[in-house]
């Protein structure tokens, strides 16, 4: 039998969908076959006439003669895909106090009290971090201020940012600032230092007042819709709409309603979303009876949330939902996508680090919720300890070298492995160890049930509807006139 | 007589017998993986021949165990195929993994 072969494997992994079966390679390329075509496929029996042939060797999946120009090829795109890698550190995430005026149910730091002074970054802890931050060998620098709610301390924000500007004269990175603020203590003095030094406002909405003030709270225990929308169309005007972000989460308030707070997003004149599910770190674990919900419920929410955007964009408004995006990039293009909540190996630490108020390093976010409970297991270590302590110390090594899915069990013969990514800081939180043990990880069941939609929609798409995939990954608009010849043609 | 045998014991667990020659042990532990959230599971022997795997209810409420040893047996013939697909393919995964990263192969020496 082995002398009859047609043509010999390149390496796949394989996915039984409905009815279909998903090959994909280490280059990204994929390919949709009937499972009686996957048959024909694995006892090779594929013969050179049959069109589907000619597809599965142009994507890499088998070859005849030599291999090395598929080796080549395929070692190429890997390249491609891994580039993230490349620049090392390049988000940090600077804690500057933990003092908040909101009380979110969800909040993941449980914050503060809003006049409670101590939890504040000292100037001299902030020159500490901006000395570390640009020992990173990253030409690209963004300094993302976190809280609390980081305007309360607005002193030390300004400091870092213009001896970070300083500092850069002699470094020469693009640097880039980031202000995660919710928005109702801004000013004047506040938005006008903002527009001077070209900063980026990333603010929560979690959608219309109703769904809104059921989490976020004021210290007041007032829902804070009116004071972000007025802290939003103020931002707005002095900086202008394309410098301000929002982030939503989703809670069992905002199940079913996604197309609500996406016309929510559209009437403030915002032009992406990301349907973001809830961590489960923080507050958000004791009020989880109230807000929490099944992965399934959230699936469903988002695939409907997803549709709805598509339909306006087909009905002529460009609006994105940035998860989508970033995965139609992975599954469509060759490029690379480094988004440090999904990538192999994870972002925690090599693509992203946060610096607490006191002047503790952490691989991630959660890292700082979990050791003030006192659990270390992602602190890095001290600002004072330099950086090839942190960054080349044990904490960061052990959290990378357990998130390469290519050898996680399960992800490691996964057929959405090239598309995803593991999070090592989430596994340890919600069953205990690093690795985690995936048939019940619902990080994994949530990324499966997704990727598998997209696919979907990818696979039996219209042509407008393909047009409008590749709108968001390119950023370009689709021509509205085409869609409607399109549409009156068919 | 199958090859690959399914026993019912008084206790309400079930032994599963499985031909090696179909079955590596590879291919068998990552079928298992995949179920020990369903049911205990417990490889007591892979010898030249045979493995004898044996699986029991968690508890009083889990799914039919038969069923669950029918699903292993599915399951099983998939991770096969995967074995057998990185047997002829892993020298290649190695020389894409070894030349996609081959520009880092002096970055100690760059580093110093």
């Amino acid at each position: 039998m082995k002398n009859q072969k047609k043509y010999k494997f390149l390496p796949f992994n394989f996915m039984r969908l409905n009815g279909s079966t998903l090959v994909t390679n280490m280059g990204g390329d994929f390919q949709i076959l009937s499972n009686e075509t996957f048959d024909k496929f694995i006892n090779y029996n594929i013969c050179p006439t049959d069109s589907i042939y000619l597809d599965l060797k142009a994507k890499q999946f088998i070859y005849n003669n030599s291999p090395n120009l598929p080796i080549q090829l395929l070692a190429t795109q890997y390249r491609t895909k891994k580039s993230f890698l490349r620049n090392f550190t390049g988000l940090h995430m600077v804690v500057v106090t933990i003092r908040c005026n909101q009380k979110c149910k969800y909040c993941q730091v449980s914050s503060e009290d809003s006049d409670a002074n101590e939890y504040d970054m000292t100037p001299e802890t902030a020159k500490k971090c901006v000395d570390l931050i640009f020992n990173t060998p990253s030409p690209y620098i963004k300094i993302e201020f976190q809280g609390g709610e980081p305007l309360l301390n607005f002193g030390v924000v300004k400091y870092i940012i213009e001896y970070a500007e300083e500092q850069n004269h002699k470094y020469d990175k693009k640097l880039e600032f980031v202000i995660c603020t919710n928005l109702s203590s801004t000013n004047e003095e506040q938005l006008e230092f903002c527009k001077i030094h070209n900063i980026y406002i990333s603010t929560s909405l979690d959608g219309p007042a109703k769904i809104h003030n059921q989490n976020r709270i004021m210290e007041n225990k007032c829902g804070s819709y009116k004071e972000v929308i007025k802290g939003l169309q103020k931002a707005q005007s002095v900086l202008g709409k394309d410098k301000i972000s929002a982030l939503m989460t989703t809670t069992r308030a905002s199940l079913g309603k996604f197309p609500e707070i996406v016309d929510e997003y559209i009437s403030l004149g915002f032009n992406s979303i990301f349907f973001r599910s809830l961590n489960p770190y923080g507050m958000a674990r004791k009020y989880q009876e109230i807000i929490s919900y099944t992965t399934e419920e959230f699936v469903s929410s988002y695939c409907q949330g997803l549709d709805y955007i598509i339909d306006l964009n087909l009905e002529g408004t460009l609006f994105i939902e940035e998860y989508a995006r970033l995965l139609f990039k992975r599954i469509l293009t060759p490029f690379a996508t480094g988004f440090v909540d999904l990538q192999s190996p994870t972002g925690a630490g090599i693509g992203g680090a946060i610096y607490d108020y006191d002047g503790r390093v952490f691989v991630a976010d959660e890292g700082r919720m979990l050791a003030r409970k006192g659990d270390t297991q992602f602190l890095m270590g001290h600002v004072d300890d330099g950086y090839k302590t942190l960054f080349g110390g044990d904490v960061i090594r052990q959290t990378v070298a357990s998130s390469c899915v290519e050898c996680l069990p399960q992800c490691c013969d996964c057929a959405f492995q090239i598309w995803c990514g593991a999070d090592p800081v989430r596994n340890y939180t919600t069953q205990g160890d690093l690795i985690g043990y995936r048939p019940t990880n619902e990080f994994c069941k949530k990324n499966m049930a997704l990727i598998k939609y997209l696919l979907k929609k990818i696979h039996n798409a219209h042509d407008e509807v393909l047009d409008v995939i590749w709108s968001w990954i390119t950023g370009t608009c689709i021509n509205l006139n085409n869609l409607s010849e399109t549409a009156e043609n068919k | 007589m199958d090859s690959n045998n399914i026993e019912y014991m008084n206790d309400g667990s079930i032994n599963l017998n499985l031909d090696v020659k179909l079955y590596s042990r590879d291919a068998i532990l990552n079928t298992t993986y995949r179920f020990t959230h369903k049911c205990y599971i417990n490889l007591q022997k892979y010898e030249e021949k045979t493995a004898l795997i044996v699986f029991s209810q968690k508890n009083e409420n889990n799914r039919d165990i038969e069923l669950l040893v029918k699903e292993f047996l599915n399951e099983l013939i998939d991770q096969q195929l995967r074995v057998d697909i990185n047997n002829e393919t892993k020298d290649i995964r190695k020389m894409i993994i070894s030349e996609a990263f081959a520009p880092l192969e002096n970055i100690n020496e760059s580093e110093k």
